[in-house]
Parts: structure tokens; sequence; C-alpha cells
């Protein structure tokens, strides 16, 4: 896809308007002492009312399949928001939630109690991002899922639920399934940076169809390359603010007499963690940029790299703090668990592996 | 699990000898169970303490606290091989720690190298027996990588000295019954020329201990303050104002403290452990070659490791002085337990990500603690950087970068 450079500048103007109106909301809604109660385990904490803050401003309305224009947010605006909620350290559903509408095409409030979350990823790890292991058996006229789904956000907050599954005859669907009813069992699963995520039994669970075959298939592609996309874009805001504090405090900190932002020991070390962030918000924006297959083969360009080198920012970011660091009551191993958790989450890297190969391949034939 | 490849080295019958000694001892005195990947041991702080003083009080009994160390002072004066052979074997076990391991790897040895004679023969059986627990206080919060900036005051007052200030990271600070302290006892002097080395009792009026809770959630560290501490002149460490020199032959018995392997063995077995264990389109990570090529890379220094760390712990337990090349091994050891800590959170996967308590966690949740807990490995006892500094300048040569002092 080419754009002329005058629609680029627009887009990014767009972008950096929401980047920036995202950081003022969350600077004056949420505080770090928020999150250090959902770390101790005091649950959700304030997350829902942020949450409301943020449905409020609309942002739970971002079509990212929709083209781009001025009066609509799409994938780069989601992703600018979702840096924010990274840098910020904020617990939001922003990105289930839009993926969720982005395959019910927006029919739902979105209210904190009103989520509809693609709960996708199971116990047995696998390259193929689109494998379901969930059977769906129709009967009396509809459809009957049994199936178990781990490491869903939002899994027992949601209202309902997506889920791909294979009939009998292997044709794969999309289904959705109300998620307080019989033969759905919820149970927390708790995660290094106390965001909210669970584990999800399904047995012969009535549900409705969404989409079937090809449709579901592509349905289900994209709504996994905007998750990868907005997570990782998540990834770089976190790497990004870390970097931030420490560039800061090795500006300030002095040993030997000079600020240890002085020696080139900690200079490269600093410059280098700030091309890894360059790097994985190049190819988040690019991403973002795209559409259908071509989308899907760049986020798993941005998942590959963030795998690769956006957990080494906030770790290399501790190491400058020092011992310091090292302690609960500094903020830094805040974003060191945050980063650790959505890589952990992100995917299988030998599936994006094979996508970014396959792509090579592609476009070299 | 085979035998390794160093030992095979020309045992005398005595070095034979030692090594049946040392297994018939862990025969009898570990746990059952222990040192499986199943085996969790005491989870509590206090029975881990309690269960790290009852190692040491058997340790001792059987004369295998310290072998190292002089005959004179407890030890058995045991050379290379033997050290090979108990590190070995502790390793092989996976021995636990006697609660005063520090004191004897850096603080006995200081005090050998240093002490008076009334010092050797007051604190070093008392180290050897457990009896007295010990702790050290060099960091500073304004004073970590740059420990010669240190401020605490310590003021002769007849035949006292006065200490006053504050010190970070101190370890065990919170059971210890003395501690090995640093302080400026010439303010007028150039910084590393006014500092003097101290041994303090914890229960001299003037202390306070403050915990510090670490990224783990668990509490290993201290603040120690000290207002106005009186000490007695005998426990001043050699000269006064000497401090600097004694202080770095100390941090270099740490580092080749630190640079033991007997965790970066079990690490990588637990690696090994989490590869075959873990699938991802129903095959085991162990046999994908790109996991294979981590885990071999791993294998490969941690086998070196052992032959270098080795060798900087046999001579510094023995009271030579180790080089600046203990700075390599610290360094390379501290490293590579980190990276392998980092690499299980990649093999993990999703699952990298549950804690502690969570259904579904890895090995009760210790993938991502060892990944938090390792964090520190690479700032403890002299961050990279400094260690870097240290070989750059002390071991090749190279010019001092400008700042960094002595």
């Amino acid at each position: 896809m080419t754009r002329n450079l005058e629609e680029l500048a627009g887009a990014e103007e767009r972008r950096i308007a929401v980047r920036e109106a995202a950081a003022d909301f969350l600077r004056r809604e949420w505080s770090l002492s928020s999150l250090r109660a959902c770390i101790e385990g005091d649950g959700l904490a304030d997350a829902p009312a942020l949450w409301e803050g943020m449905r409020r401003l609309g942002w739970h309305e971002i079509d990212p399949f929709a083209a781009e224009s001025e009066g609509s947010l799409g994938a780069t605006q989601l992703c600018a928001i979702a840096e924010e909620t990274g840098r910020a350290l904020a617990p939001t559903p922003l990105v289930p939630c839009v993926v969720g509408r982005a395959i019910l095409r927006g029919t739902q409030m979105a209210r904190f109690s009103e989520l509809a979350i693609l709960a996708h990823g199971e116990g047995e790890r696998t390259s193929d991002r689109l494998r379901t292991s969930a059977v769906a058996v129709e009967a009396d006229g509809g459809f009957r899922l049994t199936g178990e789904k781990r490491f869903v956000p939002y899994g027992r907050e949601a209202e309902r639920l997506i889920v791909g599954a294979t009939t009998r005859d292997g044709a794969f669907g999309l289904y959705e399934v109300e998620a307080e009813t019989t033969g759905v069992d919820r149970r927390a699963l708790r995660l290094l940076d106390g965001s909210p995520c669970a584990e999800i039994r399904l047995r012969d669970v009535d549900a409705k169809p969404i989409a079937r075959d090809d449709e579901a298939r592509r349905v289900l592609r994209d709504a996994l390359s905007l998750e990868t996309i907005a997570r990782c874009a998540e990834l770089v805001g976190v790497a990004d603010r870390a970097l931030e504090l420490a560039v800061e405090y090795a500006k300030t900190r002095v040993a030997f007499d000079r600020p240890i932002g002085s020696f080139q020991a900690i200079q490269h070390r600093l410059v280098n963690l700030r091309a890894h962030v360059e790097v994985a918000r190049a190819l988040c924006q690019g991403a973002a940029r795209a559409s259908g297959e071509e989308r899907s083969a760049l986020a798993s360009m941005a998942a590959f790299a963030a795998l690769d080198d956006l957990r080494k920012v906030p770790e290399g970011a501790l190491q400058v703090f020092g011992g310091i660091g090292t302690t609960w009551e500094h903020d830094i191993h805040l974003f060191l668990r945050r980063a650790a958790t959505l890589t952990a989450l992100l995917g299988e890297r030998s599936g994006f592996r094979e996508d970014v190969v396959r792509h090579l391949e592609e476009t070299l034939a | 699990m085979k035998r390794r490849a160093d030992l095979e080295l020309h045992l005398t019958h005595e070095d034979e000898a030692f090594r049946a000694e040392v297994r018939a001892f862990l025969d009898e005195c570990l746990p059952a169970g222990w040192g499986t990947l199943e085996y969790e041991g005491p989870r509590d702080e206090a029975s881990r303490v309690e269960f790290q003083r009852e190692w040491q009080r058997r340790l001792f009994e059987a004369g295998l606290v310290a072998i190292a160390w002089p005959k004179e002072y407890g030890g058995r004066d045991a050379g290379f091989v033997q050290q090979m052979i108990y590190d070995s074997e502790m390793a092989r076990r996976r021995a636990p720690d006697p609660i005063n391991r520090s004191a004897i790897a850096y603080i006995g040895p200081t005090i050998i190298q240093w002490g008076s004679d009334w010092q050797k023969g007051h604190f070093l059986p008392r180290i050897l027996s457990g009896d007295d627990v010990w702790c050290q206080g060099f960091s500073e919060p304004g004073a970590g990588s740059d420990l010669a900036a240190i401020r605490t005051r310590a003021v002769l007052d007849g035949d006292e000295f006065v200490l006053t200030g504050q010190k970070v990271w101190t370890s065990k600070a919170h059971l210890a019954d003395w501690c090995y302290v640093l302080a400026r006892t010439d303010p007028s002097a150039p910084k590393h020329e006014g500092l003097s080395c101290f041994l303090v009792d914890m229960r001299t009026p003037g202390i306070t201990v403050r915990p510090l809770r670490q990224i783990s959630g668990r509490s290993e560290f201290n603040e120690v303050f000290f207002d106005e501490v009186r000490v007695p002149r005998r426990c001043l460490v050699g000269e006064q104002n000497a401090g600097w020199r004694i202080a770095n032959s100390t941090l270099r018995y740490e580092r080749a403290g630190l640079s033991r392997t007997s965790r970066i063995e079990r690490r990588l077995e637990i690696l090994v452990a989490l590869a075959r264990e873990i699938t991802v389109d129903e095959k085991p990570r162990w046999e994908d070659p790109i996991v294979r090529e981590h885990l071999a890379r791993f294998a490969v220094r941690v086998e070196a490791l052992r032959n270098l760390a080795a060798r900087a712990n046999a001579a510094s337990l023995r009271g030579a002085s180790p080089g600046p090349e203990v700075s390599i091994a610290k360094l390379l050891t501290s490293e590579l337990d980190q990276a392998m800590a980092d690499y299980a959170m990649d093999l993990a996967g999703p699952y990298a990500a549950l804690v502690r308590g969570s259904p579904h966690a890895l090995k009760g949740g210790n993938v991502p603690l060892s990944y938090l807990i390792m964090r520190a490995a690479t700032i403890g006892g002299g961050t990279s950087e400094i260690q870097r500094n240290v070989i750059a300048e002390r071991v090749l040569g190279l010019p001092r970068s400008s700042g960094t002092g002595k």
C-alpha cells in the first residue's frame, strides 16, 4: 500500500494528538500505587474505575480495521493509546475489548461488566496461532462447545467469550458464549504483574456461531494480529518509560564525582536500549498502518523483535539503577514485571519466526 | 549424575580418602530427598536460618567447614585439588550453605591476612563454629560502585572509635552478632587514604537495623544505622587509615566467593529439566535445535567457570589474597547465572508469567521468582560495570578511565 506523504503526515498528527490525550488522561487518573495494590494481591483495585474513564473517552470504540480518516480512530491510534497505557503501567482491558468488538463488529457497550473477550490461548503451546482444540457439536438447531482455554486476559471479568472451535467434520468456526452460564468454569491465574487473567473450562456450553470456515479463519487471524500489534505497542511503552527513568537517574546519580551517565559503559547501555525501543516502535507503527495478510506478517515481525529485545529494556534500566533498583519500594521492578508478563503472553516465538520467514520467501519470490 | 571429568585428576590416596570422608558426611547429614528438584526445604526465613545454623554446626563438628583455612585457625590447609573435590561434592549433592558462608569466605580470610593475634584467636573459632554470625557493612546509599566515597565516620575518642553513619545492602544484619565495617577515619585525607576497617559488636547501643524488601518480595538485606556507636580500639583491623587496601582484599575474597559455581550448575540442571518437560507443538523443547544450541552454550560456559572459579576460590580460602582475575570469575559467573534465569523465562513461554500460588505455575513459580532474584547478581558484590573497570585496569593494564579513582 502506498500513501502520499501528506496523508501520512496527517495520520501522524492525529496519532500524536491521541497519544498526548491518553498520556494526559492517565497522568490524572492512574498512579503506580494502585498498581502495587494489584500486585500485592488486592485483585483489580482501581482498574475498573480507570476503564470507565477510558470508555467515556470512546477509546473502546476504536475500529482497528477501518480505513483511517479524520473522524475515526484506527489501529495506529489504538497503538498510540496502548503505548501510553504501557508507559503508565495501567491495567486496562483496552486491547482485549477492542479485539472482541472487532470480531463482534462493535455491538456491545463495553462497560467493565459487558466485555466480550476472545478466549484463544490454551495450556498446550503451539506455533500455529489459529489452532484450537475446542470442539463444537451441533444440537437442537444450535451449537454446544467443549474445551479448555488458558491465559485469557480479563477472562473472569468478561460477560461474553469468543471461542474458536472445530466441529466433528473439521469445520472451523468462531462462537460466542455467555460467560455466566451452565458449563462455564472460570478461575483466576496469578500473573507476575498483577493483571487479571483466567483459565476457562467449557463443558457442553450453549454457543452462538459468529463466523465459519475461511471467513472465521480470516476474522481470527486479523483479530490475533491486531492483538499482537497492540500488545507490542504496550510493551514499547513499558520499555520506553523504564528507559526514560534510567536516563533521568543516570543524569543525577553521582559516582566517582561524576554523574554516572557520563561513563561510556552507562551511555552505551542506554543507547542500545533506546535502539531496541525505536526498532520495535517502528515495526508496530508499520504493522498498524497495514491491513490483511500484510498486517499479519508485519505483526509477526513486530512480535519477533519485541520478544528479542523489549524485556531487555527494563532489565538494563534496572541495572543502571543498581542496588536501589532491586528494592521493592523502587518502581522499576513494576516495569520489569509488566514487560516480562507481556512478553510471556505475546505468543510463540517459533510461530512468529515462521511467519517472518514465510513472508521473506513470498516477497523474494 | 556421572562423575565429572575434573575429578579424573590423578588423585592421591589422601585425596581419595578425603573425598570418601566428604561423601560419608553428606550421606549421613543431609535430609532425605535433599537436592532433588522436588525437595523444597524450609520455606520461611526463620526455619531456613535455623536449618543453616544446624548445618554449619555439623560441618564444624566434622572439621569440614573451611577446609582451605590454615590448620592453626581451624582449617585443614587444603590445596586446590581437595578444594575442588569439596566444592564438587557439595555441589553434586546441592548441600546447603552454612549460616556464616560469607564470613568463612571473606571476613575470616581478611582477619587471617590482616587481623591482630587477639582478633584471630577470638573471632576465627567463633566464625567456624557459627557461634557468631557476621554481616558486612561496606556499601552506603551514596557509595556503591564508588565505595571509597563512604561517609560513615569513625572518630577516635580515648580508647574507642565512635561510629556514625548508614550502611545499606547489609545481608544478615538482622541476625548478625558482628559486623565488619568500613568507615572514614580521616576526612581530610584523599578519599582512598582516610579509611579504616572495624569489627563491630551488633549489640552495641546505637545500632538500628531496618530490613529492605527486595523485588522478589523477600527481605534478605538491611539498612544499618550507626549512631555514635562505640567500638574498642582492639577491634580496628590492621593499621588506621589503611582500610582501602584491606577492604579491597576483602572484595577480592568476596568476588571469589561469589564466583562459586554450585548455583550455575544447579540452574543449568533446572534449565535442562524445563526443556525436557515443556512442550511446544507436542514436542519437548529439548528436541528443538535452537534450544539445544542455547543449552550447549550455557553448558560449555558452566564447565569453564567450574575450573576458573575453583582456582580463584582455592587461592582465596587459603588466605593467599586472590588477584584481580577473580573479577573475571565473578563477572562471568553472575552474568551467566542471570542469562540462564532469563532463558528459563523464554523457555517457559506463557508459564513464565505465572507466580507462586497460581494454578499451573511451573515448579512453584520458581521461574519468574529466580528471574527477579537474579537481577541482583550483576549488581551485588560489585556491579558488572565495576568488574569490567577492574579487569580493564588491573588485568589488561589499560589506562584508568578518568574519574574511577584507584
